[in-house]
């Protein structure tokens, strides 16, 4: 017997899962739908559609499915429960495989299929209401009402931020799942919250006070910077090459891969 | 089957439950563990199961380290755990998700167990009893014919007819290949149904024998008041019925009750005893 992986264990753990979650899961999508068309009902001809598209990416596949990871590990909450998950007989590489499983290959493809669909309808009505009113010209609104496969285009920078940062979380609650033991969600939601505040007042109040000038980065680039100095002109500071490379690719790929890695280790030496 | 060494484990560093405990047991048999409520049953049942991990020393159970929680070491053994969560299911349903992982479950004894605890098939998990779920996972533990089955307090909450059923099923799945570790405070459940006693007491085994060794060495019965050599008795109208040190030839039927009160009023005397 395979101890690391067997499909085929995998494959009925996976089953298992998703028939004892199905609840959760399917809550889970009907409330993220309800989410998405509320907030795209609220808008109008006149409104940037890519708003909203942000909200809905935002809420449909970063907040969601951290909160969801955190709910799929539910069963550390409790002891009874705890035990049950740990005894059955599968490796803690399925375990955490299937996680990944239920987040990344049925969770987030199947939001993101109803918000194309959302977004096709709504989009679609607001150019033709532009159409017919005509208020605003034909280029504009050909530029604006886009629809959110722009967005979530992978050679665009705004999806690789948007890929990152569900990475990040989904790793950070999955490894909070298997640290708290109970509220795992609102612990890690408070501690990814207050690393972020230590993040921002390190780079902004500490460089401040070191250099005596105000710090502006954007939150998605870790090697460059821009100083604003007393008399508001801005320096642009970038990193080498080769430190860019270093930092962008540590924050990039080392850090996810390591959240997710660590969690791998935390399904292994989980105890009751 | 088993070989535990010098076991060291603790919730809390500076509060030990085992220290160097050292435990080896064979196949073939029922154990009954017992202990008051926070000797340590559970948590050598969780250390087994490879549910917590020992502080120090090491744990073998069929050859396998239980802190590694490997596949092929989690189907051969089965856990009933004291308290449980069952999910929202029917009884055919979690059949069906969860007995691909025991290679060797009957369908046929289960369904014939749940007769036996007269469970219906077709009930909803989360629509029994606490007692009925019980059965139903105990039925399911058995019927997954592994060769360790631990059992933390089976008996809390079943009825007075279910643990007569209970002690019948549990007596009949037994084989040479077979160990069954069952811990329970409640001594009396386990009357007529386990071949041999671990009794923990103080961070340590005081006592693990045969019912056949503890009848050769120990006498049960009603002996004079006055005697000094009675290790624990109770009053009665003739004399005080409780158990002593077997001075004679003569064998007396076991009564695990009496035993365990011996066990935790003179554990030093008892461990002498069974020391030789």
């Amino acid at each position: 017997m395979n101890d690391i992986f067997s499909f085929k264990r995998f494959w009925f753990f996976a089953m298992k899962e998703i028939f004892e979650k199905r609840l959760l899961l399917m809550g889970f999508l009907c409330v993220t739908n309800i989410i998405f068309l509320l907030t795209y009902s609220s808008g109008s001809e006149n409104s940037e559609p890519i708003q909203y598209q942000h909200i809905c990416i935002f809420l449909g596949i970063i907040l969601g499915p951290s909160i969801l990871v955190s709910f799929l590990l539910g069963s550390f909450s409790k002891k009874n429960s705890s035990i049950q998950f740990l005894t059955l007989p599968v490796s803690f590489f399925e375990r955490w495989l299937v996680i990944l499983f239920i987040t990344f290959v049925i969770y987030i493809p199947t939001v993101l299929f109803s918000l194309y669909f959302i977004d096709f309808y709504f989009v679609s009505h607001f150019r033709e209401l532009a159409l017919e009113k005509k208020q605003i010209p034909l280029e504009v609104i050909a530029s604006r009402f886009e629809y959110i496969g722009f967005v979530m285009n992978p050679a665009n920078s705004m999806f690789k931020g948007y890929l990152l940062a569900l990475v990040v979380l989904t790793g950070f609650f999955t490894l909070g799942a298997l640290h708290f033991k109970n509220l795992s969600f609102y612990k890690t939601a408070l501690t990814v919250f207050l690393l972020f505040v230590a993040v921002i007042f390190y780079r902004n109040i500490i460089t401040k006070f070191i250099i005596g000038e105000n710090i502006n980065t954007n939150i998605n680039d870790f090697a460059n910077a821009i100083v604003i100095l007393k008399d508001n002109n801005r320096i642009f500071i970038a990193s080498s090459e080769g430190v860019a490379f270093a930092i962008n690719n540590f924050f990039k790929i080392c850090l996810p891969v390591c959240l997710w890695l660590i969690a791998l280790v935390g399904f292994k030496e989980k105890e009751i | 089957m088993i070989l535990i060494h010098n076991l060291s484990f603790g919730y809390k560093k500076n509060k030990p439950i085992f220290e160097n405990l050292n435990l080896h047991l064979e196949s073939g048999s029922i154990y009954g563990l017992l202990g008051k409520n926070g000797a340590g049953k559970s948590t050598l049942l969780y250390n087994m199961m490879g549910l917590v991990f020992p502080d120090s020393g090491s744990i073998d159970i069929l050859g396998y380290e239980p802190k590694s929680r490997k596949p092929s070491f989690l189907s051969e053994v089965f856990f009933v755990p004291d308290e449980f969560t069952l999910p929202a299911i029917s009884v055919q349903k979690y059949l069906q998700l969860y007995t691909p992982f025991y290679p060797n479950f009957s369908e046929t004894d289960f369904y014939n167990y749940l007769i036996e605890f007269e469970i219906s098939e077709e009930a909803k998990l989360n629509g029994m009893s606490h007692g009925e779920q019980k059965k139903m996972l105990i039925a399911f533990g058995l019927a997954t014919n592994s060769r360790l089955l631990l059992m933390d307090e089976p008996t809390n909450g079943l009825d007075i007819p279910s643990k007569s059923k209970f002690r019948k099923l549990v007596a009949s799945y037994i084989s040479d290949e077979k160990l069954v570790i069952i811990s329970t405070h409640q001594v009396r459940d386990l009357d007529n149904l386990i071949d041999q006693v671990i009794i923990l007491k103080d961070n340590e085994v005081i006592l693990k024998s045969s019912i056949e060794e503890i009848s050769r060495k120990l006498s049960f019965g009603v002996f004079e008041n006055k005697s000094s050599d009675v290790l624990f008795g109770e009053e009665t109208i003739g004399g005080k019925l409780g158990v002593m040190k077997n001075k004679t030839d003569d064998e007396s039927r076991v009564n695990i009750e009496h035993l365990f009160g011996a066990a935790m009023k003179e554990p030093k005397v008892i461990k002498e005893i069974f020391s030789k």
